[in-house]
């Protein structure tokens, strides 16, 4: 298994490469660049900014110098526009943000997510598999950048709830945003444990525990949930690192200094530096979110072996 | 110049321009005031003011609005201007002007000190001018500093910064030499680029002095904390040369770009006590509900926005067509029922307060007029005029004003419009391309004083020796380019209003643009918040004179 763990490590490489070609090639295809302001910028001072950032040098160069700098000193380059910080300030600062708020919307959404998905496999075709799968849809159907107003409005501005619109510092700031957050993911985890689990409980080991005579917890806790969690762990993987990263419209509708702003913001602005390095950040996060999926089946399902 | 990071610029003034620290410095305008709550001034004297995260706070890089906001709290300059464009001085305790108008000395006052305990000197000035002149410092707004000896050289690349022609003759004089008269230095001397600067700060921590412990500021302000994307933290500045705030702490909490919603819904929940600007899709509701009505309050900012012609394009070379597409427009249908923006229509190209303005001698609305001038011009109901495009960079306010346009030129003048959507950098890198020039009509402009003075106006924008920069796009008038270059120079303030007078004259004759509305501002503030006002440009809010009554 290690060596199956190394080997994908080591996919990472070809991986990354291949995002930052991309990026590069789209922001060198992209009209406008980042010293273009309403009155134009004189041509010392742009000579100036391109050669302070090299981009005066041939592309091949720009394309070598930027990977030498990653590799041997972790320089991801400064940013443009916010010129006191750099890129590893600006993932530094904001990075650990979208993560807090993202480790704690995915718990409540695989705490509620897969609870309300077995009982509505167990309650099939009830009034309550029924509500429940209702309200799964419209999670997983009704983007965050409504969902994140409509609380608002509603929790605070009609219902006055004495919490913060936005903002961010103390635990009563997450309580919207993670809600917003969790909501979608939620509703798939939920629809995913709902059909796995209705396939498992019909498997003939069940019939089996059944005829044992075991309590039926167990039968659903131990030998169904545990089977059944295989395709919703692999969906978990991936909503995780996209939810760790950082949402943009949660971030943006609530405030929260987090890094999935900048994933728009730096395009808008030309803030090549940012754009690269928010780019790099998420391709590591997600190829090493499915890595741990990957490796979690293992322990979830004795039968799958790494070669 | 500066950027349109702050949404009410999206939604209603996009316009542009360096701008003038003056309201900053001058004396706060007392707004009318709704009846007030319990009388007196509260206990705890804390604003809370929504921001977006600052691109700097080194003034000799700031151009935009958000920057300035909290910049002119922190630092101030040599001189300040009053809303009636009278001088009076901050640091310069007084100053003389040579006769030949090239040399100003400046006497600093006694006593005023940099945040860290250091007396604020005359080679503090020197060193920031020269080190926001070099073209290595890549400051947007160096060209402030260009009427100075040498700036321009030394900003191309081809003198020392050294050899700028400011001296330090002592720790309380400051001699600036010119290259030539330039009647607007003193305004030009209010501006953030001409602030001294901490040279301990910035030689020690680079790019980031500006952040929060390593700033050496000397303001009404001094700053406590910045959390980026969270919060600026600012409290009085008890050892503040001058009058003191009354506020004891002001709090920006920083929103992301655009997030007026976020800001709208936050004021009504009492988390902040100002919004500024109110997103278009609330308009309608909060001018009808009855509490929030009574806290809107009107700015003007000294600016227009207007429609920029490309006077290369055979069809729109005669003036007689530029004018009849302005005398069509219904200003005040299209800025109330439209765009839904506060604003005034605009006649003349120069905001109010600009000297040499005079809006009675331009065009009026007149469709009938209009149309012979079209016919005169030899396209009678618009037969034989090609189909014009209008481009404009990507906003919903612009859109409608596309829209407005097409169906409005259709119906007056049967003239057809095509609409051109542009992302914001592609539009302004695409507006000097030579193809471009070449080839488009007209397109979305604006333009906000950097300082009020005609020089900012009329020889900044419409001298045919800033083309293809600015925005007189191929129109040429040498009658014109004399006039206004020797207005720059007079230092007789009567004179100098003649010929501007005469400038606009031509320009209200020749119609090089089309003039749409002047810019204004409307804001929520809180009932309890006492002598809110923003900066005629850029918009700034100065809070030294702000104060929070007893709810």
């Amino acid at each position: 298994m290690w060596k199956y763990a190394l080997r994908r490590i080591l996919l990472l490489i070809p991986t990354l490469l291949a995002v930052y070609t991309l990026v590069f090639i789209l922001f060198h295809l992209t009209p406008g660049g980042p010293w273009d302001k309403e009155r134009p910028v004189p041509e010392s001072v742009q000579e100036y900014l391109n050669a302070k950032y090299g981009l005066d040098k041939p592309l091949w160069q720009q394309y070598i110098d930027y990977l030498v700098g990653v590799i041997t000193r972790f320089d991801l380059g400064p940013s443009y526009k916010y010129t006191h910080l750099t890129v590893r300030d600006i993932i530094g600062q904001f990075f650990p943000n979208s993560i807090q708020v993202g480790l704690i919307a995915m718990a409540v959404a695989v705490t509620l997510g897969i609870t309300l998905g077995v009982l509505s496999a167990i309650k099939q075709n009830t009034v309550l598999d029924y509500v429940l799968m209702f309200f799964a849809i419209f999670g997983a159907t009704v983007p965050t950048f409504v969902i994140g107003p409509l609380l608002v409005w509603l929790v605070i501005l009609t219902l006055g709830v004495g919490l913060p619109t936005g903002g961010w510092g103390t635990p009563r700031h997450l309580v919207l945003p993670v809600l917003t957050l969790a909501l979608g993911p939620m509703a798939v985890l939920a629809r995913y444990t709902r059909s796995s689990m209705l396939e498992v409980i019909r498997a003939d080991y069940i019939r089996t525990a059944r005829a044992k005579g075991l309590p039926e917890g167990v039968i659903i806790v131990r030998h169904a949930l545990k089977n059944a969690l295989i395709p919703v762990i692999t969906v978990a993987g991936v909503i995780l690192a996209v939810v760790v990263t950082g949402s943009f419209y949660v971030e943006f509708i609530f405030s929260i200094p987090g890094i999935g702003q900048y994933f728009v913001t730096s395009v808008s602005n030309r803030d090549y530096p940012v754009l690269m390095g928010v780019s790099l950040l998420f391709a590591t996060v997600i190829a090493v979110m499915n890595l741990i999926v990957d490796l979690a089946y293992g322990f979830l399902d004795p039968r799958i072996r790494y070669q | 110049m500066r950027e349109l990071n702050r949404r009410e610029f999206l939604v209603g003034m996009t316009g542009t321009g360096l701008a003038v620290v003056l309201a900053a410095c001058a004396p706060t305008q007392q707004p009318v005031q709704p009846a007030q709550p319990a009388g007196g001034l509260a206990q705890e004297q804390v604003i809370r003011i929504p921001l977006t995260e600052p691109p700097t706070l080194d003034p000799g890089l700031a151009t935009d609005t958000v920057s300035l906001d909290v910049i002119v709290q922190l630092f101030e300059g040599l001189v300040g201007f009053d809303d009636a464009g009278n001088v009076f001085g901050i640091h310069a305790e007084k100053w003389d002007i040579s006769s030949d108008g090239i040399t100003y000395t400046f006497y600093l006052r006694p006593g005023i000190k940099w945040s860290n305990g250091r007396p604020i000197t005359a080679q503090d000035y020197e060193w920031a001018w020269k080190r926001n002149i070099d073209p290595k410092t890549a400051s947007d707004y160096a060209t402030t500093l260009f009427p100075i000896k040498n700036a321009q050289a030394i900003h191309e690349g081809k003198a020392d910064p050294q050899t700028l022609g400011v001296r330090a003759r002592d720790d309380r004089t400051l001699e600036v030499t010119l290259e030539a008269p330039a009647a607007y230095f003193l305004r030009l001397a209010s501006t953030w680029t001409m602030f001294p600067l901490p040279r301990e700060a910035i030689e020690r921590y680079g790019d980031k002095w500006t952040e929060a412990g390593n700033i050496i500021t000397n303001g009404p302000f001094k700053m406590v904390s910045w959390r980026h994307q969270q919060e600026i933290v600012l409290e009085r500045n008890e050892d503040y040369w001058g009058k003191k705030p009354t506020l004891q702490r002001v709090i920006y909490r920083i929103f992301p770009e655009g997030a007026e919603e976020q800001v709208l819904a936050a004021y009504e929940n009492d988390e902040i006590d100002v919004a500024r600007g109110i997103p278009p899709a609330q308009v309608d509701r909060v001018l009808n509900d009855p509490k929030l009505k009574n806290q809107i309050k009107i700015f003007d900012q000294s600016g227009t926005m207007f429609i920029a012609v490309n006077n290369r394009r055979p069809h729109l070379k005669d003036p007689r067509v530029r004018k009849a597409l302005g005398m069509t427009l219904e200003r005040q249908v299209l800025i109330d029922r439209v765009l839904k923006v506060v604003a005034k229509p605009a006649y003349s190209l120069q905001p109010p307060g600009i000297m040499g303005r005079n809006p009675d001698i331009w065009p009026k609305e007149d469709v009938e007029a209009a149309r012979r001038l079209m016919a005169d011009a030899g396209y009678p109901n618009g037969q034989g005029f090609p189909e014009i495009t209008f481009t404009y960079n990507t906003s919903a306010t612009w859109k409608a004003l596309g829209e407005y346009l097409q169906q409005r030129w259709q119906q007056t003048l049967g003239i057809k419009v095509k609409l051109q959507e542009m992302e914001w950098r592609v539009f302004l890198q695409w507006r000097r391309t030579p193809e471009a020039s070449q080839t488009y009509d007209v397109y979305r402009g604006g333009w906000l004083s950097d300082y009020e003075d005609p020089n900012n106006w009329y020889n900044v924008l419409w001298d045919s020796a800033e083309d293809p920069g600015m925005f007189n796009l191929g129109w040429k008038n040498p009658e014109y380019d004399r006039i206004v270059r020797q207005a720059r120079a007079e230092l007789d303030q009567q004179k100098r209003a003649q010929l501007y007078a005469q400038a606009e004259k031509i320009l209200a004759e020749e119609y090089p643009a089309i003039p749409v509305y002047h810019y204004g501002a409307r804001h929520l503030v809180k009932p309890w918040v006492k002598n809110w006002t923003i900066s005629r440009i850029l918009g700034f809010a100065p809070l030294r004179d702000v104060q929070i009554l007893a709810r």
